[in-house]
């Protein structure tokens, strides 16, 4: 029983940090690796949600189901990827602000799309058949309470083999030539393009694989959620993201994981706080007592987040890992020589 | 155009032909002609703001020309972009250097290898066997590239911190990682002292004799770049008003007028 309960708690929020570091990760190949910087995150993440949501309830499941729920995965990074394709194109003409203001307006456009079109629910979203509970009981005959712990386990495993393959992806990517083409597009545009690199072709290509790589998360989402509605995916999730991609480092896929944890985690964490803490948040006489009023500090999670974020931004504005990468390797190699100074210069 | 300095060498691997370029109502580059034919170094000398920066941009593609023809070893490079450029075998430095500073030395020289890439991103993704031996090979070159330029030592550092003489050989490595045919050099010299200005030209004749080159240098250091071309340009206002060899450049009028003053002429 108490197994349940640590399962039950726990197991949702390791999906839902699988999937926010997904998500985190890619968007760290689009804004710190390439240095394009996209607001419009949540926008792929949405869309790989949605597209697993109306094919698993658009078409008839039942015996098919376990097909359908295995084909949302590629379905959605590609439908992701084609609105990466269709964003990118145009707007990668335009630099820094703009292009941040251009896949902003497209991530509400997404959202306003699903909240004006029955088709995707409207406001109200959509529910998503829960395929692998009903394949557990039906086809190996287990019964409820067994069924919820191997649906449980099976999303744990599958969040983070998601995670694990986006860094994967990301990490091969970046350590051959075109990685190093992507990086010489973030450092200068100019000098990359001119020893060779097509900037058209890497900047559409960062596009499209970070926002493929969101639709992965969006269907590991949508699947374990049963349920997508547009408000799932506002700028503020994409804002969420974004912090953990700054905090961690922009360019640093160990930085983003570390960063993800810690943000997913703080009001996780401070949920645990006993009732009987409370702090002082503002002076209001005319409420009585001494005039303080309290809170608890589980109400308070987003003034920890906020004095976090500062904490870093002042400490480290490189972000916690700036662009290195965290290797236990590294750990035990000395420091290299300094470099040695050029005579006469 | 001096008859010594125009020896038919075969086809040039480079020629402009009336090339010019205007911002706005300033004309930077008018009436540019040059050709360059394989293994010679030529110099391209003028005052400040005289366009020889400008002549870079177009044969690398950064300005479109206004009127003109560019051709690269027999290929039209009017409406190419750097990238395509940069393919036919054509690199560059850069006056203001232009490293990727927070990139180490090492990772620097092997962007210098894209023009020669060949690896397709799947391949990259699940580190095939071509991946690996291109990057094995990338990783070779770019070392002995640096052995080359006495950057060794410095290989793990990252290229904002080098010294600025070392920042200006490290350009030339990268340019050098991508097998060009033809390097443009901009001002390579400036800052050097006499005696690193005279390594520099040693190690400019080499890398031409070693990688089969053609070189195209802008430089302000008179000496270095008399003691190092066969032939020279000067430009002066975007126009080309001498063209020969350092002594008949030395002794043109216009030339002295224009740029090298009263006492080079004696």
């Amino acid at each position: 029983m108490d197994f349940d309960r640590l399962l039950f708690f726990w197991g949702h929020h390791f999906v839902l940090l699988g999937v926010t570091v997904s998500l985190a990760l890619s968007l760290n190949l689009i804004n710190g690796f390439c240095g394009l910087f996209s607001l419009g995150h949540q926008g792929f993440w949405g869309v790989g949600a949605y597209m697993t949501a109306v094919l698993l309830t658009v078409l008839p499941s039942g015996e098919a189901g376990l097909f359908l729920f295995a084909l949302s995965f590629p379905l959605s990074m590609f439908a992701a990827a084609l609105c990466g394709l269709f964003v990118g194109v145009p707007c990668l003409r335009l630099r820094g602000d703009y292009l941040a203001i251009a896949t902003l307006g497209f991530g509400e456009i997404l959202r306003n799309v699903a909240i004006n079109s029955s088709f995707l629910g409207t406001s109200q979203g959509l529910s998503v058949p829960n395929v692998i509970r009903t394949t557990l009981e039906q086809t190996f005959g287990l019964n409820r309470l067994d069924a919820r712990r191997g649906e449980m386990i099976f999303y744990m495993l599958l969040s983070a083999g998601v995670a694990a393959l986006t860094l994967l992806i990301l990490r091969n990517l970046m350590r051959s030539a075109h990685g190093r083409a992507i990086t010489a597009i973030r450092d200068d545009e100019t000098a990359a393009e001119l020893l060779g690199v097509n900037l058209t072709r890497y900047k559409v290509l960062v596009f499209v694989l970070g926002a493929a790589l969101a639709g992965l998360a969006g269907a590991v989402y949508a699947n374990y959620q049963r349920y997508v509605s547009p408000n799932q995916f506002g700028f503020m999730q994409g804002v969420t993201i974004l912090v953990i991609v700054v905090m961690g480092g922009m360019g640093s896929f160990t930085g983003t994981i570390v960063a993800g944890v810690l943000i997913y985690a703080l009001p996780v964490l401070l949920s645990f706080a006993p009732g009987t803490w409370q702090v002082p948040v503002f002076y209001d006489p005319t409420q009585g007592g001494d005039g303080w009023v309290h809170r608890s500090p589980k109400d308070l999670w987003q003034v920890f987040f906020s004095i976090l974020l500062i904490v870093v931004v002042l400490l480290r504005p490189q972000g916690i890992m700036g662009t290195r990468e965290f290797s236990l390797a590294a750990l035990f190699r000395r420091k290299p020589p300094a470099p040695p100074k050029e005579a006469g210069a | 155009m001096s008859e010594g300095a125009r020896v038919d060498r075969g086809d040039a691997v480079l020629s402009a032909r009336g090339v010019s370029r205007c911002f706005g109502g300033l004309t930077a580059v008018c009436d540019f002609d040059l050709d360059l034919f394989a293994g010679e170094i030529v110099g391209l000398i003028g005052p400040n703001g005289a366009g020889k920066t400008t002549v870079f941009n177009l044969l690398t593609g950064v300005y479109e020309p206004t009127r003109g023809n560019i051709s690269v070893r027999g290929c039209d490079i009017g409406r190419m972009k750097p990238d395509g450029i940069a393919g036919l075998g054509v690199a560059r430095t850069f006056q203001n250097i232009r490293l990727f500073r927070d990139m180490t030395v090492l990772e620097n020289v092997k962007v210098g290898c894209q023009p020669r890439k060949r690896q397709s991103l799947l391949g990259a993704l699940v580190r095939s066997k071509h991946f690996r031996a291109e990057e094995a090979a990338f990783e070779r070159e770019a070392l002995e590239l640096l052995e080359m330029m006495g950057l060794s030592e410095v290989r793990g550092v990252q290229a904002g911190a080098l010294a600025y003489g070392q920042q200006r050989r490290l350009e030339i490595a990268r340019a050098l990682a991508g097998r060009p045919k033809i390097l443009l050099l901009d001002e390579p010299a400036a800052g050097a002292n006499e005696r690193e200005s005279a390594d520099l030209q040693a190690l400019i004749r080499e890398i031409r004799a070693r990688f089969d080159l053609t070189i195209l240098v802008i430089e302000h250091d008179m000496p270095f770049v008399m003691g190092l071309v066969a032939r020279l340009l000067v430009l002066d206002h975007g126009e080309t008003i001498a063209c020969g060899t350092p002594e008949e450049v030395r002794a043109h009028p216009k030339v002295i007028e224009a740029y090298l003053g009263q006492e080079a002429a004696k």
